[in-house]
């Protein structure tokens, strides 16, 4: 759905939605950059682009789904990156590789579930939530699973490699996981009924229970998606690269994450958005970081750009999007 | 009375046994002169670690090391983890200096965010080793490594590979962690000196990527095909450089792009370098740190508490490693360094 045309939450403008502008600035950026660079458009630049956003892409989707469901989730780093360095943990002492997998993933669902209790029946705020299950789930996964915080997958894996640095039909298959993350995301929002349920619940969390939706299950629903998903961004990360950094847990990359959402034009206080927008956003921050690194700009004026850039979209936002009295409440963003 | 007679003299004997017994236990069997006074000023004593996460290799390294020697030597270890939050560090030592250890070590996040709660220590008489990175203030000792010469010693070694002089084409690229880290800028300036002394070298590219290997790979992939003639990339962490070594991997130009990187040598470092993504790799090896570490305690520590010390310092030597040079003992494990190397 595109925000301001959909029925679900629809609001008064039509055209200028943010999703509509930030795309026009990327196409804008995008021919700049294409004319003025060197090297911009040649394919394998392009495939490089979108490959270095592609994890980002993934993890913004699933921060998007609770996003769009009124919720967020904060805790979605800690997840990916505490789930994958206990897999690798596993296959270093030995555990064979299916089973670290599915034992990373039972602990993700778990993490999920918690989650979901916690802002759905204990009633919790989810920003409140999810940013102290960062630091518990950091903190559980050191005292239980694994003592290092750099974690490098065995020379006796080293042929799990192939999946995240892999190539499929001459495309990288980060791209490819990106592409098939968001089509799903995009099937379960669109064709699902949870995921109508998550859009209505978002736009307008009474209503949506006093119109029978079991509103708490899909919460826990919400969260549980948005953990695997991570789990997943993590496996093609550290397959990727090699390695697990734990250390990102107490970096800003979160922020990077709800950049993306937000820049794409999904409203912090739900019910609005879709897939399309992550995707708008992501692109938008691949082009800037690529063209970026292309003019060799130094570190902290990109950093100053891109800031510049999350409060001219949040600028755009509160004026195209005023916040509802109606439905909002404390404990809202 | 003949009897109080025979009391006192079996108590007199029953004192003697006792006393030899005690003689005996106090010698250790044998003492050369130094021995025993070595082991009793170190026997009870309290040594509080502050790390700056125990969970990052480096920390883990020196706690095993330091652990072990206080379990042979029977005296105190603790470790107060402020787990990367400075203001939980500076609360921990502020907590430590009231206690009054008889040592603290402090491992330093970077120059600044210590100085003055270590100078605070120092004032009021607690003895402070600091140990990786030195703060800007001075303290009883600092173990720890020369971080611009360990990046002098890439940059040269770029030169050394790519210079036109040596028949290379002089082009070569940076990837910085966080610049305002004191490995990262310390180093950064040893790459500019050098590069100021080369004047035939060209940086194509510097960039920065937040210690991230993910980042470092976006970084370097749309480097190395902006400029696939690249002769050498100067990394400055291992962990961050893993996924330089991993775009460059993907653009097949291992072995064309000459990588040097530098890191603890922890034993992933090794395997990376026996497997082409480190070309040239200078190890600061913690195994080797974590000994001296050990050192500057045991001589702290056999100090009266009383004796005003001059600070002293210890660098630790480096190692270079190429695929040539790799042996099985270059590298560690934290296994080894708890077991005792």
């Amino acid at each position: 759905m595109t925000a301001g045309t959909d029925s679900v939450g629809g609001r008064r403008h039509a055209y200028f939605s943010q999703e509509r502008i930030v795309l026009a600035i990327a196409a804008a950026m995008f021919v700049v950059f294409g004319v003025t660079l060197p090297g911009f458009l040649d394919p394998g630049n392009l495939l490089s682009l979108v490959q270095s956003v592609s994890i980002l892409g993934i993890l913004a989707i699933g921060m998007a789904l609770t996003i769009i469901g009124r919720g967020i989730d904060l805790a979605i780093i800690s997840t990916m990156a505490m789930s994958v360095a206990w897999v690798i943990f596993m296959l270093s002492n030995g555990t064979p590789l299916w089973q670290a997998v599915l034992l990373g993933y039972v602990f993700v669902v778990c993490i999920g579930l918690v989650i979901g209790f916690l802002v759905a029946y204990a009633e919790i705020p989810a920003i409140f939530a999810t940013l102290a299950m960062t630091t518990a789930i950091y903190g559980f996964t050191r005292v239980a699973f694994v003592d290092i915080d750099l974690l490098f997958i065995p020379e006796s894996a080293a042929w799990t490699r192939d999946f995240g640095a892999g190539y499929v039909f001459g495309i990288p298959i980060p791209v490819i996981a990106f592409a098939l993350v968001a089509l799903l995301a995009h099937l379960f929002l669109r064709y699902t009924k949870p995921g109508v349920f998550i859009r209505s619940m978002g736009d307008n969390p009474l209503k949506a229970r006093i119109a029978g939706m079991p509103t708490r299950p899909m919460i826990l629903l919400q969260y549980v998606m948005s953990s695997t998903i991570a789990f997943f961004a993590g496996l093609v990360l550290a397959t990727l690269v090699g390695t697990m950094n734990t250390r990102v847990v107490n970096s800003t990359m979160v922020y990077d994450v709800i950049l993306v959402v937000v820049l794409g034009g999904i409203v912090l206080s739900g019910g609005r958005g879709g897939v399309f927008n992550v995707i708008v956003g992501t692109l938008l921050i691949g082009i800037f970081l690529n063209g970026m690194t292309i003019m060799n700009v130094p570190y902290s004026i990109q950093n100053l750009i891109k800031g510049v850039i999350l409060l001219v979209a949040i600028i755009i936002d509160t004026v195209l999007n005023p916040r509802d009295e109606q439905t909002s409440q404390q404990g809202d963003i | 009375m003949r009897k109080f007679i025979s009391l006192l003299a079996g108590a007199a004997i029953a004192f003697g046994v006792g006393a030899t017994t005690v003689k005996a236990q106090e010698a250790g069997g044998f003492d050369d002169g130094m021995s025993t006074k070595f082991y009793e000023s170190l026997k009870g004593k309290k040594v509080v670690f502050v790390p700056i996460s125990i969970g990052m290799d480096i920390a883990a390294g020196f706690a095993a090391g330091m652990q072990r020697i206080a379990d042979q030597y029977g005296f105190e270890l603790q470790i107060r983890d402020p787990n990367w939050n400075i203001d939980q560090g500076v609360q921990a030592i502020t907590q430590i200096i009231s206690e009054h250890p008889d040592l603290v070590v402090i491992q330093n996040v970077d120059m600044q965010a210590y100085a003055r709660v270590i100078k605070q220590a120092m004032d009021a008489g607690v003895r402070v080793l600091q140990v990786n990175v030195k703060a800007t203030t001075n303290s009883t000792a600092h173990v720890g490594i020369d971080w611009y010469k360990n990046a002098e010693t890439n940059a040269l070694k770029l030169v050394e590979k790519c210079s036109p002089k040596n028949g290379g084409n002089g082009k070569i690229a940076v990837l910085q962690g966080t610049p305002n880290n004191p490995t990262n800028f310390i180093g950064m300036q040893a790459f500019n000196d050098v590069m100021k002394a080369n004047p035939e070298m060209t940086v194509v590219s510097d960039q920065a990527a937040d210690w991230d290997a993910s980042k470092a790979h976006s970084v370097a992939s749309t480097v190395v095909r902006q400029a696939p003639d690249l002769c050498g990339y100067f990394g400055l962490w291992d962990g961050q450089d893993s996924g330089l070594a991993a775009a460059i991997r993907e653009a097949g130009l291992t072995g064309k792009v000459f990588v040097v990187s530098q890191g603890a040598g922890e034993k992933a470092a090794c395997d990376k370098i026996a497997d082409g993504s480190y070309d040239f790799y200078v190890s600061y090896n913690i195994r080797e740190l974590s000994k001296h570490i050990n050192d500057a305690m045991l001589v702290i520590l056999q100090r009266p508490a009383e004796e005003a010390l001059e600070p002293f310092a210890i660098y630790l030597t480096t190692q270079n490693l190429t695929k040539d040079t790799l042996g099985p003992s270059s590298c560690w494990t934290l296994d080894e360094i708890k077991r005792g190397y």
